[in-house]
């Protein structure tokens, strides 16, 4: 009896001596070489924070998506650090001086991971595939308005037919140009997104739905064989897990850290990458419900938000804070519109001259009307919390605010029916009168969120906004650009239409023995040239 | 018995049914409109009104309620879920991929609350009300009462990141192979956990309602060992309400890998159905709740079935 | 859960003997201490600590326990122990009103169908065996994910969820009293059914219900925390033990703080109202009053 428990035991200190020994941390000291030679092999492993919406990338258009399938395929441009168009499948491009058409040149000698040559054939494919009502992509209600067709002028040339002059054409197809393989879409019909093929430094392996997404070299990669073996791309949601997982240096890449771990990171050896982006954080006003209507009661809301001590202790200064919409990386940034700071005397003041008396309870109200306002927000972590800070923020000048909040497809339909009147909101995308930022700044779109067009004393306002951003999208003319903005930034802070807040900065770690990495368009990783140290 | 087995796979039937039809029209009466999760927020004027009246045709959300109804239950009745509203995979692919992911997981971390389970409740019912016994059932309590996400951090942090003996997180493919098992040791022990706490309280009072009986005094006076006394007669006869409470702990398991799944990027259908939830993909929680509740109903028979098998006292009619 | 063999209407007399056995059990009294702390700090939350649970101070978040915040501070450097109390008061009414509400629903469906049988009891059957189809919480999950996250609807949820099992509980606890002599007796000197019901089955099958609320209050709390974990618990501002582990889970790292208060009072609570409801159960159980 003695003995037999005896050995049970020795079996499980031998099981637990193996499962460690196994197990061990090959976590030598990585000694760098004066001068670093790439070296060949490893699997990249980078962690994303959802599932992928498709493999396919006609069927979606936000980050996460993107941080999963960028390895996989090119784009015919892209953007760099200035915003301005790089040479990616098109080698070259001309805009008709109408401005009505662009004409590219295509880099030759391109192949499909299934071996099929990439041409002003596929390319034209690949947008007749997003133009096709029926297929019902993500790209269409960007496209469709503006392109009228694409021609095959010969084998490596092409050319799109615009339907009017957009300066945004080129900025979104840097975005939404991904080529996939015509053969392989003909092949496998609607299941392509189960069989991607497109013509990226990797080649799909396995997908394998909230677990990874495995990726091989492609030996024939135009831009120079890679020298990593392959990309193992993670999903984990929980960000603990993720952060766990990167410090046990199980991570190579980790995209979207949060700020309040930052110091912890860089104390344990951990470089996380800091980048300024001309994303924007705002509170959306609803311009078209009582009391948010009036104006007194919006400005008095833009001076109760103390701005610099929510950047400073929340976000760890990772922010910068919002002169009127436009950060300071963008193209399109000035410094003479005014600023609008934390005034709670101001904000008060304010109030007590608009009939905003403080009842015994410390909250105001007017004519027996309480200064009630409601705070919609999602339920993700750091909108939340925003949203509390500034539910107490309004409480402290005299507003019963309350927060409300709801899941995210709730959420939007809550915020499309008006229904709220304060709305933490969040943008990111190119400058901001790349097509993401100008989109939504229009009355029928953006605007639907500070509900502007139900309010008939700002109908000369939104009138003028959106001929504005009709203008800007027209106007080829940078310097006449600038000037629209800063009307329309102007307008903004004269009539309080939003509370800007402030450009968050986009976190991204790579391991110090990742080599060749770089940071594209702020929030994805190019490893087309990336090597491991170790 | 052979009767009582049919009856009761009959009666399975109309729960089943009940099942569908709850779940079903719970989703459709939800309020939030789930088109809007395929849309790209900032789409809107009349291309909005165009796609949303397009993906509603397409999926069948501008008929009448009870036409839905009674065509889910046709395309139900040849095995086909739908499609994902949000990634436009067949769910019944999705599903087939995950549910033996869970099943594995699920299975694994059964043993770990039948070994500890089962062994500390009867260990702490032959040693009653002594030290070990209120240990025993004050770490049972511990188990049941603390948050499993909680709980599985804790085991995340120990040995994925202060020991590193396991890998933190992650699927590495079945548990039949080293890496696989690896990968599972964390999620099912935190799964088997509380699972383990709710049986070891069973199993003790089960195990002491039987040390009472005769039978076991009758076998003690006749002078057999103790060991001998409680592994042949007690443990046997206690065993057999363990079993009927085997069908509920699995329910416990599959409602609990709900939260283990996302904490440990698990790819199985409780991270399929959060992911369903957090995106109002009705398609995908109305197919997922189908299925775990499809499979409860059939794990309880079962439960059933071998009950009435194996304890010959139970006549029902 | 069916030793519910005691027959004869002798509840008061057995009262002090209950109570008395009660007492007697060492865990039930520190269970029992343990609760009415809980109780006392809910009441008392704002004598407790000079601050007010929604109050923020942005300069001051994840303080460490200190002299002026015993329990730290959170996220948006609010009193731990403010909100921790002000939680008790939340999370217990939670756990009451859900387990309550299952109580009442489910005791008077369980009651009506096993005493009325014929089709309504097969009716209702076949409803709680659908409702009980869905694994653990699988079904408050789905309810709160129809319904929306928020205090009320969670108490729905758990009302919904709850019912079944009390009413499987009483209906078997009614079929085996049903033909018993005294209720044939009452019955035949034509006491109305409803008295029938109320005074000599429901009397008679208190004690698994009483035992069953006690313990589904400790599992009303926990299923709050649980949903919290998934988005769909109490929502902030509102100070509730769930909800506030559930955040602390973000801030694992540089404030373990966070979760250790409201996680350990969720432990003392659930694990009070476990005490209690062992030994109510050791209490009541007729084969050990001889």
């Amino acid at each position: 009896m003695k003995k037999g428990w005896a050995s049970v035991l020795l079996c499980l200190v031998m099981l637990v001596v193996v499962v460690g020994a196994s197990a061990c941390p090959r976590r030598e000291a990585v000694v760098e070489p004066v001068a670093p030679q790439p070296r060949e092999g490893g699997v990249l492993r980078v962690a994303i924070t959802g599932n992928p919406v498709s493999l396919d990338p006609a069927l979606q258009r936000d980050w996460i998506s993107r941080q999963a399938i960028f390895y996989m395929y090119d784009t015919l441009v892209w953007l760099d650090e200035k915003e301005q168009p790089r040479p990616g499948l098109a080698e070259s491009w001309e805009v008709a001086p109408d401005g009505l058409s662009v004409t590219f040149r295509l880099r030759q000698g391109v192949k499909f991971h299934d071996g099929t040559p990439f041409n002003a054939e596929a390319v034209k494919f690949n947008y007749d595939r997003m133009l096709d009502p029926a297929f019902n992509s993500r790209n269409l209600s960007i496209f469709e308005p503006i392109i009228a067709g694409v021609d095959v002028v010969d084998e490596y040339t092409v050319r799109f037919n615009l339907k009017r002059i957009d300066v945004n054409f080129l900025p979104e197809v840097s975005w939404s140009s991904m080529m996939v393989s015509p053969t392989a879409v003909e092949l496998h019909g609607a299941d392509f997104a189960a069989n991607p093929v497109g013509t990226g430094p990797f080649k799909f392996k396995a997908f394998e739905p909230d677990s990874h997404l495995e990726l091989v070299r492609n030996e024939e990669y135009w831009g120079g064989r890679p020298y990593l073996d392959g990309v193992m791309v993670r999903v984990i949601p929980e960000a603990a897990t993720r952060l766990i997982e990167l410090e046990a240096g199980n991570l190579d890449v980790v995209y979207t850290i949060p700020a309040k771990d930052y110091a912890r990171l860089e104390a344990a050896g951990i470089p996380v990458e800091r980048r300024k982006t001309p994303s924007f954080q705002m509170l959306a006003l609803n311009l078209a419900k009582e009391p948010t209507s009036e104006l007194a009661v919006r400005e008095a809301i833009a001076r109760a938000i103390e701005r610099d001590v929510i950047i400073q202790e929340v976000l760890i200064g990772m922010a910068e804070k919002s002169r009127a919409g436009v950060a300071s990386v963008s193209p399109f940034y000035h410094d003479d519109v005014p600023i609008i700071e934390h005034d709670p005397a101001a904000a008060e003041r304010i109030l007590e001259q608009a009939g905003w008396v403080r009842g015994a309870d410390g909250i105001r109200s007017r004519n027996g009307v309480p200064l009630e306002v409601s705070i919609l927000t999602s339920e993700h972590e750091e909108r939340v919390l925003i949203s509390q800070i500034v539910q107490e923020q309004l409480s402290r000048i005299g507003f019963k605010a309350t927060v409300v909040t709801l899941e995210w497809g709730a959420y939007l339909t809550a915020m499309r029916a008006g229904d709220y009147h304060v709305s933490f909101w969040s943008l990111g995308g190119f400058s901001h009168l790349g097509s993401d930022g100008t989109a939504n700044l229009k009355s029928d779109t953006h605007w639907n969120v500070s509900q502007i067009r139900h309010q008939p004393a700002l109908a000369e306002i939104s009138k003028r906004i959106d001929t504005i951003i009709d203008t800007a999208g027209a106007t080829i003319d940078d310097q006449k650009r600038f000037g629209m903005l800063r009307e329309f930034q102007a307008m903004s802070q004269e009539h309080q239409l939003k509370v800007w807040l402030w450009h968050s900065e986009a976190l991204n770690t790579i391991q110090p023995w990742v080599h060749g990495a770089r940071l594209y368009n702020y929030s994805i990783i190019w490893v087309d040239e990336a090597w491991l140290a170790r | 018995m052979r009767s009582y087995a049919l009856k009761r796979v009959l009666l399975a039937i109309p729960t089943i049914i009940g099942v569908i039809t709850l779940v079903f029209f719970a989703l459709h009466l939800a309020p939030g409109d789930p088109v809007n999760m395929m849309l790209p927020p900032d789409l809107d004027g009349p291309v909005r009104e165009e796609v949303v009246a397009r993906i509603r045709a397409q999926y069948g959300l501008d008929q009448p309620l009870l036409v839905q109804y009674v065509n889910y239950l046709s395309r139900l009745a040849r095995l086909d879920l739908g499609r994902s509203f949000r990634t436009n995979t067949s769910i019944a692919d999705d599903l087939a991929r995950r549910i033996p992911n869970t099943l594995q997981l699920g299975l694994l971390s059964l043993a770990v609350a039948i070994t500890l389970g089962v062994g500390f409740g009867v260990v702490s019912a032959v040693r009653r009300d002594t030290p070990l016994d209120n240990a025993t059932m004050f770490g049972a309590l511990f188990g049941v009462s603390i948050p499993s996400f909680w709980f599985g951090f804790m085991l995340m942090l120990l040995f994925g990141l202060w020991w590193r003996v396991l890998p933190p997180s992650g699927f590495a493919g079945p548990i039949t192979s080293w890496t696989g098992f690896r990968h599972a040791i964390l999620p099912a022990l935190t799964l088997g956990l509380a699972a383990a706490g709710a049986l070891a309280r069973f199993t003790r009072s089960s195990m002491l309602d039987v040390l009472t009986q005769d039978y076991v005094r009758t076998a003690r006076s006749k002078g057999l060992a103790e060991r001998v006394v409680i592994v042949r007669h007690a443990l046997k006869n206690a065993l057999i309400p363990v079993v009927t409470i085997m069908g509920i702990q699995l329910g416990a398991v599959l409602s609990g890998s709900v939260i283990t799944e996302t904490v440990f990027a698990w790819p199985g259908i409780g991270r399929y159905m959060v992911t369903g939830i957090n995106t109002r993909d009705f398609p995908v929680i109305q197919a997922t709740v189908l299925v775990v509740a499809v499979s409860f109903v059939l794990a309880n028979l079962v439960t059933d079935l071998v009950y009435a098998f194996i304890d010959p006292r139970i006549r029902y009619d | 859960m069916t030793e519910t063999g005691f027959a004869g209407p002798t509840i008061i007399s057995v009262g002090g003997r209950i109570r008395r056995r009660l007492l007697r059990n060492r865990g039930a009294l520190v269970g029992l201490c343990f609760l009415t702390l809980m109780v006392l700090m809910a009441l008392l939350a704002s004598q407790l600590t000079p601050y007010e649970p929604q109050a923020q101070n942005l300069l001051n978040r994840l303080e460490p326990p200190c002299a002026e915040h015993w329990m730290g501070t959170d996220e948006l450097g609010r009193d731990v122990l403010t909100r921790v109390a002000y939680g008790a008061r939340v999370s217990l009414l939670i756990g009451l009103l859900g387990s309550t509400g299952g109580l009442l629903v489910g005791v008077t469906i369980g009651l009506l169908s096993g005493y009325l049988g014929g089709w309504f009891d097969n009716l209702v059957s076949r409803i709680v065996d659908i409702m009980m189809a869905f694994p653990g919480v699988l079904l408050a999950i789905l309810i709160v994910s129809v319904l929306g996250p928020g205090t009320s609807n969670l108490i729905v949820a758990l009302t919904i969820w709850l019912t079944p099992a009390f009413s499987r509980l009483v209906r078997a606890a009614v079929l085996s009293l049903r033909e018993k002599e005294f209720v044939e007796a009452a019955r035949s000197l034509g006491a109305p059914a409803w008295r029938v019901m109320l005074k000599h089955l429901l009397m008679n099958s208190l004690s698994p219900i009483i035992v069953f609320q006690t313990l589904s209050v400790a599992t009303s709390i926990l299923v709050a925390a649980g949903l919290g974990f998934l988005g769909l618990g109490v929502q902030p501002p509102t100070p509730e033990w769930g909800a506030m582990v559930s955040t602390a889970r973000h801030y694992l790292r540089e404030a373990p703080h966070l979760i250790l208060f409201p996680g350990l009072s969720i432990f003392v609570t659930v694990l009070s109202i476990n005490f209690v409801g062992d030994a109510l159960r050791d209490a009541l159980d007729p084969r050990l009053h001889t």
